[in-house]
């Protein structure tokens, strides 16, 4: 078989531009992290525990279906490990009544690191029977990877909670997707605690909206999530679904 | 290997030449190019702070970090939004010179390819991009992938068939395109 496409012939970056990237690279990649490239988290050093809480639905979370606490299925064959963002991960094809009828592999959208040093990873997959699916994946464990995952047939907001037991005993992971228009993600408590997340993990460009991650001390009551366009107006309050976090509704501000 | 910035400039000189032109290749588009690479490499210090990067591996799997951006460059553009606009050079325009014409023909050769070549299913452009356009061997590539390498052959022969089929109707309606200079026979 022979097929002649005319490839063109390979060219060298322009030498000024070139130079000058090179030079930008090695300064960014050399100084210290401006912001979490991705949702990525400062890490502490490398600590191992054990057991992880189950986690618990917020009122955002009734449209969803936890469909799988433990994130083992997910994480085999070539999963293992830190993938890049935008690797792609086989999802298993066959799969019960009540399990989600995959028609997209599992797409990493953003990895970190925990304050006590454990690698985490969030993913996206599409299926044919409950929406989109996205999943936070804590790796290497003591136990192995070990995580949640979630699917909700038009979820656009959502605050997810992963903590508690030996694995993450100071702090909560709080994840979930956001609207493409959230520039922030904001989260409050009673008592002047306050975080904002900026940088917002895309994923693949046929899923809507995008991805957050914080982490927040453990056993804050009355947490609050919103998401805040890029004119400062708040949106849509959802809660934080760590169980020992109540949710408080509060107004929301004008949609947009 | 990527423990400080010395290694990563060592590696962004050994690849980004390559890691440069197959990004040409799959968009077609030189300035796009040019911000692919370095978030590429933004993405490949980001990742090899913690996992392993081996020499004897390092090319297939810059290729496997160029491939994952390049199936959502639109989002992956907007994440390293930020650091590219610190890294992108203050000029506008390409500071080419007397390849000026050639780049624009070959720019223009590359979309004409790829609008044949996108007709295929995405995993077979990606072979296609990396073993046929790229020179990658089939256990690199498949490192790039993070798929067996019996599965990169069974994707590279039904690309073959498949990009047979649709080569014949292309070139047939397609005006000629200007030749290029150092054009190279996709499949023999």
């Amino acid at each position: 078989v022979t097929v002649d496409l005319n490839l063109p012939e390979e060219f060298d970056m322009p030498a000024a531009r070139l130079a000058t990237r090179r030079e930008r690279l090695v300064r960014e990649v050399g100084s210290p992290p401006r912001s979490s490239h991705a949702g990525r988290l400062a890490g502490a050093s490398r600590r191992r525990t054990r057991g992880l809480s189950s986690p618990s639905r917020g009122r955002r979370t009734v449209a969803l279906a936890l469909v799988a606490a433990v994130l083992a299925a997910v994480a085999a064959g070539a999963a293992t490990g830190v993938l890049p963002v935008g690797s792609e991960i086989p999802v298993p094809r066959v799969t019960g009544e009540s399990e989600p009828r995959y028609t997209s592999e599992r797409t990493v959208v953003a990895s970190g690191v925990t304050s006590n040093g454990l690698d985490w990873r969030m993913t996206v997959a599409q299926s044919g029977n409950q929406g989109f699916c996205f999943g936070l994946t804590l790796l290497d464990t003591v136990a192995g990877d070990d995580g949640m995952d979630a699917c909700g047939r038009s979820s656009t907001f959502d605050a997810l909670g992963l903590g508690g037991g030996d694995v993450l005993p100071d702090t909560t992971l709080v994840f979930g997707p956001v609207p493409e228009q959230a520039t922030a993600v904001r989260i409050t408590a009673p008592g002047g605690f306050a975080r904002s997340v900026t940088e917002l993990a895309g994923g693949p460009d046929d899923v809507p909206g995008d991805f957050y991650l914080a982490e927040i001390p453990r056993g804050l009551h009355n947490v609050l999530v919103y998401w805040v366009t890029t004119d400062g107006a708040v949106m849509e309050p959802g809660a934080v679904v760590e169980s020992t976090i109540k949710y408080t509704p509060q107004p929301a501000g004008p949609p947009h | 290997m990527l423990e400080n910035p010395d290694a990563f400039a060592a590696l962004f000189d050994r690849y980004q030449r390559a890691v440069y032109n197959y990004c040409f290749r799959r968009t077609g588009d030189w300035a796009l190019a040019e911000d692919l690479t370095s978030a590429v490499f933004l993405e490949a210090w980001r990742c090899a702070s913690r996992s392993e990067l081996r020499e004897a591996t390092a090319r297939a799997w810059l290729f496997g970090v160029a491939t994952n951006l390049l199936r959502n460059q639109r989002r992956a553009l907007r994440r390293y939004r930020s650091a590219l606009d610190r890294v992108r050079p203050e000029t506008a325009e390409p500071d080419f010179t007397d390849d000026t014409a050639a780049r624009l023909d070959a720019a223009a050769q590359m979309r004409a390819v790829l609008a044949i070549v996108e007709q295929l299913p995405r995993k077979h452009q990606e072979v296609i991009a990396l073993c046929m356009w790229s020179g990658l061997t089939y256990d690199e590539a498949a490192v790039a992938l993070g798929v067996p390498v019996g599965t990169v052959r069974s994707r590279m022969s039904r690309a073959r068939e498949r990009l047979e089929g649709l080569t014949d109707e292309s070139m047939e309606a397609a005006a000629p395109v200007r030749q290029p200079v150092d054009g190279r026979s996709l499949i023999q």
